[in-house]
């Protein structure tokens, strides 16, 4: 069978596959601990208002033997922002979202890129219509400085349409050497808690070392930095950036960066710091 | 602007829907187009004629679900005929490194026009498809149906591009050997 004509035979292919592919990457995913709200949480429910609240991000690699897996886990408390403080089209999707709970169904997942009940995610053609979609006033715009990216916001709510979690998601569309994606997590006064964990994975059939680094902005914003090098495979590495700004907790990653531009990718992330201060 | 208001636009015959579509997925197709095709203008033209396709499709169509995919294969549809109109030495680099990838499974001459119903082998390639892990299966769709470049595919996944050819050759290894076992002539 000729190749290209192999290519066209599957122009049809299931649309829902090709939307899950469009989907972000579930690397790092977020999650919500299951314990309640320490009392010592940073609460902010001030009309939407975002005051700075310096967060330590606590980093720590973990091992889970029973699914074969490795990974880093990001651990910060994170202030809860009132959901009236979210101005933008974001404030309808609580009805979106109770309807799927009540259906027993996620969104389709071709339409909205969202796979799991409860996330109601749209896409955007760059980071300012996220924002504006947010509307959420004192947040921080992801800084990184993406030419031309993919974009998308994925609301995420209880049975009742409650949101609980609001997440920004920009990759940029490589063209050069070194493929970023910045991802903005922020808690709404709904969430459960104020302790939140992002955590990347990857099979223990690829193991990779870990270091941990710590670069402080002239500002005193302290960012933490995990570099990544595959055991196995020693051309290449990535490398995560965290920082809790404000209410929202910013994560850029630099993914399958040739060794020998190491440096040049730490110097982004020192950047992409930097901006944030 | 949600995709079903951005259709019902285009139902109604209102030019407004393909400047809605444009700005939020104009970029996107022309990624697609231009990793087919590997120019800038032949990826705009094929992006250009798509919207024409597009906007005489919809109606019957009424993608409210599924409005990027069904614009992407379009676009897409519309590259590979431009590639395959092009000689040999005149296809980009992209496409050539990723048919040579498919060549390994692929081994008859025969015409497929007639051996193999195309939609058939769409769902049986789909059915393959959810019947792996996600990882294989975005991995796949990402490099054969968005023809995107192994580099980028690395970065969106977190993989080394070492890891991403050698999880594609134990797909392409696996889908063929279902393929066959369904009495598909590769």
């Amino acid at each position: 069978m000729k190749e290209l004509d192999f290519m066209k035979k599957i122009n049809d292919i299931d649309p829902a596959l090709l939307g899950e592919a469009s989907a972000p990457a579930r690397r790092a995913r977020p999650k919500l601990l299951g314990r309640l709200a320490a009392a010592a949480a940073a609460v902010i429910l001030l009309g939407g208002t975002v005051y700075a609240v310096v967060s330590q991000i606590e980093l720590r690699k973990t091992d889970k033997p029973e699914t074969e897996e490795q990974g880093i886990e990001a651990r910060t408390q994170l202030p809860l922002v009132s959901w009236s403080g979210f101005t933008g089209e974001i404030q309808t999707v609580g009805e979106t979202i109770a309807r799927q709970y009540a259906e027993g169904n996620s969104q389709p997942v071709f339409s909205s890129m969202a796979v799991d009940p409860g996330d109601c995610t749209v896409q955007f053609a760059g980071i300012d219509q996220a924002m504006e979609y947010i509307g959420l006033s004192g947040l921080k715009t992801p800084s990184f400085p993406f030419e031309d990216c993919e974009c998308s916001v994925t609301a995420h709510g209880d049975a009742e349409g409650r949101v609980e979690s609001v997440r920004l998601w920009a990759q940029h569309i490589v063209r050069n050497d070194i493929g970023a994606t910045e991802t903005v997590t922020i808690l709404t006064e709904n969430a459960p808690e104020s302790d939140f964990v992002s955590e990347g994975m990857w099979t223990c059939e690829y193991p990779r070392d870990v270091e941990f680094l710590t670069y402080t902005t002239p500002g005193g914003l302290e960012c933490r930095i995990a570099v990544l090098r595959p055991q196995y495979d020693s051309e290449y590495m990535s490398l995560d950036g965290y920082l809790a700004v404000g209410s929202g907790f910013y994560e850029l990653n630099l993914g399958a960066v040739p060794v020998e531009k190491y440096d040049q990718a730490l110097e982004m992330l020192h950047h992409w710091a930097d901006a944030m201060d | 602007m949600d995709d079903a208001r951005i259709v019902d636009l285009f139902l109604a015959k209102d030019e407004s829907a393909l400047a809605y579509a444009g700005e939020k997925y104009g970029k996107r197709l022309l990624a697609l187009a231009r990793g087919i095709l590997g120019d800038q203008g032949a990826a705009e033209e094929c992006v250009n004629d798509a919207w024409l396709e597009a906007w005489n499709r919809i109606p019957p169509h009424e993608p409210r679900d599924y409005l990027f995919p069904f614009l992407a294969k379009i676009v897409r549809a519309r590259a590979l005929n431009c590639v395959k109109a092009l000689s040999a030495e005149k296809r980009s680099a992209e496409i050539v490194a990723l048919t040579d990838e498919l060549a390994e499974i692929l081994h008859s001459d025969q015409d497929t026009e007639a051996a193999v119903e195309a939609r058939a082998l769409s769902e049986a390639v789909s059915r393959w498809l959810w019947s792996v892990s996600e990882e294989k299966r975005q991995v796949f769709v990402r490099r054969y149906w968005y023809a995107e470049p192994l580099r980028q595919i690395a970065a969106r996944y977190g993989m080394s591009e070492a890891k991403v050819k050698s999880l594609l050759l134990r797909t392409r290894q696996e889908l063929a050997k279902q393929l066959t076992k369904e009495g598909y002539d590769l």
